[in-house]
């Protein structure tokens, strides 16, 4: 009896400084951002996940612990999560707050829109998981993709109007995930100098900036085109207005990124040059 | 006369808003490419598709919006003699809000949204028309069923907007914000075709808003079968208002505060009024809309921010010179 | 000869809870009649009843035989003018007030004509109002604003006045008058008048028949010696009073005798 107590005794005066300087290894996490949950799917780690949000790609036979806006903090609590991550652009400060209070250990990723950011957070995920490694071989090879697609792709810059909304006019600026896309591809994106990161713009400014091409991001009707009739733009003249599905361009990880690009690059330049 | 005055100062206005609408628009075009597209309509050079497509459409459409959501507040103040009735008063935008979100999230455009987000307007319409007849058509009905819709529908879309992903969620409150950029053939006639032969009616029955505004049981006094009256000139405004949102979003506070200018302006007889008023929402839109394009060129406001600032700052002047509120 | 306005065994009331029951009186063409009693003794549903506000749950009202329901508003407002208590409306010019009057006289899309300018420039003749023609309703005194309610009920050009305390927040001179054009118009122009009143005094000088209530009923009707008697106004209105003639006029006149301290 005595000595079993000594036993734990001894074992936590030596663990305790052991587990201050490695932390225990989260075995158990609930994931409140897609892309989150996606990049811990890229590294191999999703059974360590135990609840997601609904928006979570493959997360099949996980606890569902609210949409992107709401989350449900009594059911993240049942789950007993030794690790919640969130993403600054989907959760609110006040949910994560509130967590922390309740003394969850919350780790918060930027919500990226550069590609630089995507590898840094990602790599920041791999150390907390302890898979550092992982995440750098992950983010090299993504590099090499990317390096590759481009130069497959057409020397000329292509000029593009990039649409997420029409009713009112909804653009990106480059500091934005689909701008990085472009950047990312060569194109020029006719609105990437304005402030704004998704400003509404004028119908007039975009037919004076005359795109040569059109991509609309948005879950907009799927036949129906918005810019028929519109002949002054050369884009709709020369029938290169494409609609790609947004689901692709909402989650900033580095191989959702080279995804995304591989497939505008394939809507933009459907001939690689020769 | 005053009156006259009045009415050709607000002419000279709206064509000096129209006139700023179409040579100042969303892109910088030199006055001379400007006016040559005018007179040569037929000529399809950059500046003339840009005049006769894009900005000759927008000015047209934000006249009638204009128009169509004053004339409507000019009605519902009059029927209801309160005088914070607007066109959104009896939550026929609640509806609507709520299609278009639906329509929106739907992935839908075009025909299908507008016609998704005027059947929202009417389903509201009817429901708050229903509500208040079952309890005598009383204004206290009618203000009391449209605010409690209107928190209807507006949570069903909160529960709509929770429900979905922050790309629609985006969508949908630009949306919300009034915008008249996206002028289509479609959207026109409608407003051509259907918000101008309405505006007739209030027109046509300035008498009966006269007499409506004395009071329900005045009205009766005076011989008016004023339930009747009162419906046929509640559904002619809910139609109108319908059209309104579903084209160009919720564009606020015209229709509240053009009827106020308008009536220390040339006062409450609605013979001159209601032409006032008509006359007044298109010039306060058109120009509101021309300042959205403008101000923060390439980029646009909302319109519904200008109308907002613009109403709301011409408004207070007017309060703070005369006095007590008409 | 048949009354203009009848009133019948009337019973009404708002939502499930009766107010006035058992209602029966009649005024002829020509005839001044007052209507008084206490507060909450059902003048104005009285008032809502004639004036086909509020439908009757039995009994009827009947426009020189013709049960009023039968007629159409229009036409009942031609023959009728009634005027409640004054609700401030938006600030009309008086001249646009009044014109409002000739309303059951056009058709919903008619203009008006010259016959109904007209008859407004009478009615504002009449009233004394002619020259506040152009002045806003909101800015009139309370007898000038009584005198263009009265103007609009007469461009109506009815056969019988409806009024719901005319007299109310008016000084003596004011209210005088007010009951002096009334007066003047059932005896040049054979209108009959129906007038809610409170001051009993000045319903005995200018009433030709009066109607006192009590509880929703009708207490007693007759000219105003049979009715304004010290018991009927004990009865009613729980205060001592003395009731004596005027010596000019003999018409009664009532004498408030409070408890003696």
């Amino acid at each position: 009896m005595y000595g079993r107590l000594l036993c734990g005794l001894i074992m936590m005066v030596i663990g305790w400084p052991v587990c201050l300087a490695a932390g225990p290894m989260p075995l158990r996490i609930v994931s409140l951002s897609p892309a989150i949950t996606s990049e811990i799917q890229d590294l191999g780690q999703a059974y360590r996940l135990v609840g997601v949000t609904r928006y979570c790609p493959n997360a099949s036979g996980k606890a569902v612990v609210g949409t992107l806006t709401e989350i449900n903090i009594e059911r993240i609590l049942t789950l007993k999560p030794d690790l919640v991550v969130a993403g600054k652009d989907c959760n609110r400060r006040k949910d994560v707050d509130k967590l922390k209070s309740l003394g969850i250990d919350v780790v918060v990723f930027e919500g990226c829109e550069d590609f630089e950011c995507m590898c840094r957070e990602f790599i920041r995920l791999g150390k907390l998981l302890g898979r550092q490694q992982a995440a750098q071989d992950i983010v090299s090879q993504v590099r090499v993709d990317l390096g590759a697609l481009k130069a497959k792709l057409p020397r000329r810059a292509m000029r593009v109007f990039w649409q997420v909304g029409f009713s009112p006019i909804v653009t990106v600026s480059s500091q934005t995930f689909a701008g990085e896309i472009l950047n990312r591809t060569g194109s020029v994106n006719i609105f990437a100098e304005v402030a704004a990161k998704y400003p509404r713009v004028n119908l007039e400014e975009v037919m004076v900036r005359n795109p040569e091409a059109i991509i609309i991001a948005a879950g907009m009707g799927g036949d129906d085109d918005p810019w028929k009739g519109m002949s002054r733009i050369t884009a709709v003249r020369t029938g290169r207005v494409y609609r790609i599905p947004a689901d692709m361009l909402c989650q900033p990880t580095p191989r959702k990124f080279l995804e995304a690009c591989r497939m505008v690059a394939g809507v933009l330049y459907p001939e690689p040059r020769s | 006369m005053k009156t006259v005055r009045v009415f050709g100062l607000l002419l000279v206005l709206l064509v000096a808003g129209v006139a700023a609408g179409i040579t100042v628009g969303g892109t910088a075009l030199p006055l001379e490419d400007i006016l040559r597209a005018l007179f040569h309509p037929r000529a399809r050079d950059i500046s003339g598709t840009l005049l006769w497509e894009v900005r000759l459409p927008r000015v047209l459409m934000a006249m009638v919006i204009g128009s169509g959501l004053a004339g409507c507040g000019v009605v519902l103040q009059a029927i209801l003699r309160n005088p914070l009735a607007e066109p959104y008063t009896l939550g026929v935008s609640g509806g609507g809000a709520l299609g278009a979100v639906i329509a929106l999230i739907l992935g839908l455009s075009g025909l299908p949204m507008v016609a998704l987000c005027f059947g929202g307007c009417c389903l509201s319409m009817l429901l708050v028309l229903g509500l208040a007849a079952l309890k005598g058509f009383s204004n206290t009905m009618l203000i009391l069923s449209g605010v409690i819709l209107s928190f209807l529908f507006s949570s069903v879309m909160m529960l709509v907007l929770a429900l979905s992903s922050a790309r629609d969620v985006h969508a949908s409150v630009m949306w919300l914000m009034g915008n008249l950029g996206a002028t289509q053939g479609l959207e026109l006639k409608l407003l051509v075709f259907g918000v101008l032969p309405l505006m007739a009616v209030p027109v046509a029955m300035a008498r009966d808003l006269n007499v409506l505004s004395l009071g329900d049981e005045q009205a009766g006094h005076l011989g008016m079968d004023v339930n009747w009256t009162k419906a046929a000139l509640l559904i002619a405004t809910a139609l109108v208002t319908g059209m309104c949102v579903a084209v160009s979003g919720i564009i606020s506070f015209i229709g509240l505060v053009i009827p106020h200018i308008m009536r220390r302006l040339v006062g409450p007889d609605h013979h001159v009024l209601v032409p006032a008023s008509l006359i007044g929402g298109a010039t306060l839109l058109v120009l509101s809309d021309t300042l959205a394009q403008a101000l923060i060129r390439p980029l646009e406001l909302p319109v519904g921010v200008v109308t907002g600032i613009l109403g709301g700052v011409f408004f207070l002047g007017l309060l703070l010179r005369q006095g007590e509120v008409a | 000869m048949m009354p203009a306005l009848a009133i019948q065994a009337a019973r009404t009331g708002y939502e499930k809870s009766v107010v006035i029951d058992d209602i029966s009186f009649a005024v002829a063409p020509g005839e001044f009649l007052g209507i008084i009693g206490p507060n909450g003794a059902g003048k104005s549903t009285v008032f809502k009843a004639l004036s086909r506000v509020l439908p009757l749950w039995q009994g009827s009202v009947a426009w020189r035989g013709k049960d009023i329901r039968r007629l159409a508003r229009r036409e009942l407002a031609r023959h009728m003018a009634a005027i409640p208590q004054f609700l401030m409306p938006f600030p009309y010019s008086v001249e646009e007030y009044v014109r409002m009057g000739r309303y059951p006289h056009r058709g919903r899309f008619a203009p008006l004509m010259s016959e109904d300018l007209r008859i407004v420039r009478e009615v504002l003749e009449l009233m004394d109002l002619a020259a506040l023609g152009s002045k806003r309703i909101n800015t009139l005194s309370g007898g000038e604003m009584q005198r263009v309610c009265l103007a609009q009920a007469l461009a109506q050009q009815p056969e019988l006045l409806l009024m719901d305390e005319p007299t109310a927040h008016l000084d003596i001179g004011n209210q005088v008058r007010i009951m002096d054009i009334v007066k003047g118009l059932t005896q040049t122009r054979g209108h009959s008048a129906v007038v809610i009143l409170h001051d009993l005094n000045l319903a005995s000088v200018y009433c030709d028949t009066l109607v006192l209530m009590h509880a929703g009923r009708v207490h007693c009707q007759g000219r105003p010696e049979t009715v304004l008697k010290h018991e009927h106004i004990e009865a009613v209105y729980q205060v001592r009073v003395d009731v004596l003639p005027d010596p000019l006029t003999k018409r009664p006149h009532i004498f408030l005798r409070p408890p003696e301290p």
